[in-house]
């Protein structure tokens, strides 16, 4: 059988479930749009490929959980990401593994209790939303994007996409041991430092207490940007100059999706729906193939630890995360 | 009778607690209310009963997973 534009109706939609698709909507920094997309990418793409789907089709991002759906036609699903202790009808269902969920059936999260923070449902034929600006990533911040600009809500019905493949080649197949993502309560992230570093924004010193320190991640962090603690800095200027009074100041430039940004003492890493420029120093920037571990960093409870790596070590980084979506599924 | 924990589904700090002990309350009525990613989460009954507990008070901080409440049902 085939998919066919299967409907899913929302039970529940927990803390903030949205669709999101990969590499989201590009092209329009200049214009303040942020890409959106997931921000585990590695663990949502993972679930397309198990579905048989092109790796970043439309699926649901469900942070934190408490999530539950009904397909209301026979559907292949895959549920990768954090374990929120997913339930066929009450019953333990697969993580890492497509499964077949029939009409009726309820496709339930519950909450992340050990490590991880987000969980992506990937169906078969993706989730079917319209395009906006070449992407069906939601914005919700803006109000545009995935289902209605919006959160999931009770109530919402999805349509899937037409799936060009028949289940029963797709029904079984299972992540590699090897290729499933490690969660943890302190997560290594690599970056690549500056452009705002020492010894011209921040000093030597300063710098190498940044990268030695463990930092807890705020509770109010989210998809715009991840709040760090407050620390204290050395500033390598007594001000910003003419960009203002405080060393973190400088003219405004743009911005990169990952950049640890200092704002007076916080650090927050911008995220998938962050700011696209603003006039504060960026000591370093999360890697694209590291990325994926802050979007698993729960608020309140997790903690960071930063590394320095090469231009090469990075571009090594995301092209292992594709080598495994290429081959670690079976 | 059963007796069904009412978990926070994120860290956070509570900014309102909807319901006293010893209220009935129906499937989907709110709880508690949590302040994360900065933005406010109802956490709701996820059955009809009565409180029987309500562990914290507005101004709390509660972790991932903790019981803010139980319900009898």
């Amino acid at each position: 059988m085939t998919s066919d534009g299967a409907l899913m109706e929302i039970l529940k939609a927990g803390v903030e479930a949205t669709i999101q698709d990969y590499p989201g909507r590009l092209g329009y920094w200049d214009l303040g749009i942020p890409p959106s997309g997931p921000l585990d990418d590695y663990s949502m793409r993972l679930g397309n490929v198990l579905v048989g789907n092109a790796a970043g089709s439309a699926a649901i991002e469900v942070a934190a959980g408490l999530f539950s759906m009904k397909p209301k036609a026979d559907t292949l699903v895959a549920i990768t990401g954090a374990n929120m202790q997913p339930t066929l009808n009450g019953q333990p269902a697969p993580m890492w593994e497509s499964f077949l969920a029939k009409e009726g059936d309820v496709i339930g999260l519950a909450i992340a209790k050990s490590t991880g923070f987000r969980a992506y449902v990937a169906v078969a034929g993706g989730i079917d939303v319209p395009s906006y600006l070449g992407s069906k990533s939601t914005f919700a911040a803006g109000g545009f994007g995935g289902f209605e600009g919006r959160v999931l809500k009770p109530g919402d019905v999805l349509r899937t996409g037409q799936s060009e493949r028949s289940y029963s080649k797709q029904v079984g197949r299972m992540v590699k041991e090897a290729a499933i993502p490690k969660f943890a309560n302190i997560l290594d992230i690599e970056t690549t430092v500056g452009p705002q570093a020492a010894p011209d924004f921040v000093t030597e010193e300063a710098l190498q207490s940044f990268f030695s320190e463990i930092h807890k991640v705020d509770r109010n962090a989210n998809r715009l940007g991840y709040r760090l603690s407050p620390r204290t800095w050395k500033w390598a200027r007594t001000d910003g100059g003419i960009a203002g009074k405080h060393p973190s100041n400088i003219i405004d430039n743009g911005y990169t999706v990952g950049s640890v940004n200092i704002s007076g003492d916080q650090p927050i890493i911008l995220m998938r729906d962050g700011p696209s420029a603003g006039g504060f120093v960026c000591i370093c920037c999360v890697v694209t193939g590291s990325l994926w571990k802050v979007g698993q960093a729960a608020p309140g409870r997790d903690s960071l630890k930063f590394k320095k790596i090469s231009y090469q070590e990075a571009i090594d980084l995301r092209r292992g995360l594709e080598r495994n979506l290429e081959t670690g599924v079976s | 009778m059963a007796s069904t924990e009412v978990l926070a589904p994120t860290a956070g700090l509570v900014v309102k607690v909807s319901v006293e002990e010893g209220a009935t309350v129906a499937a989907g009525q709110s709880i508690i209310v949590l302040q994360s990613m900065k933005t406010e989460i109802d956490v709701v009954a996820d059955v009809a009963g009565k409180v029987s507990k309500i562990n914290v008070k507005k101004g709390d901080e509660v972790n991932i997973g903790q019981t803010v409440a139980e319900i009898e049902s």
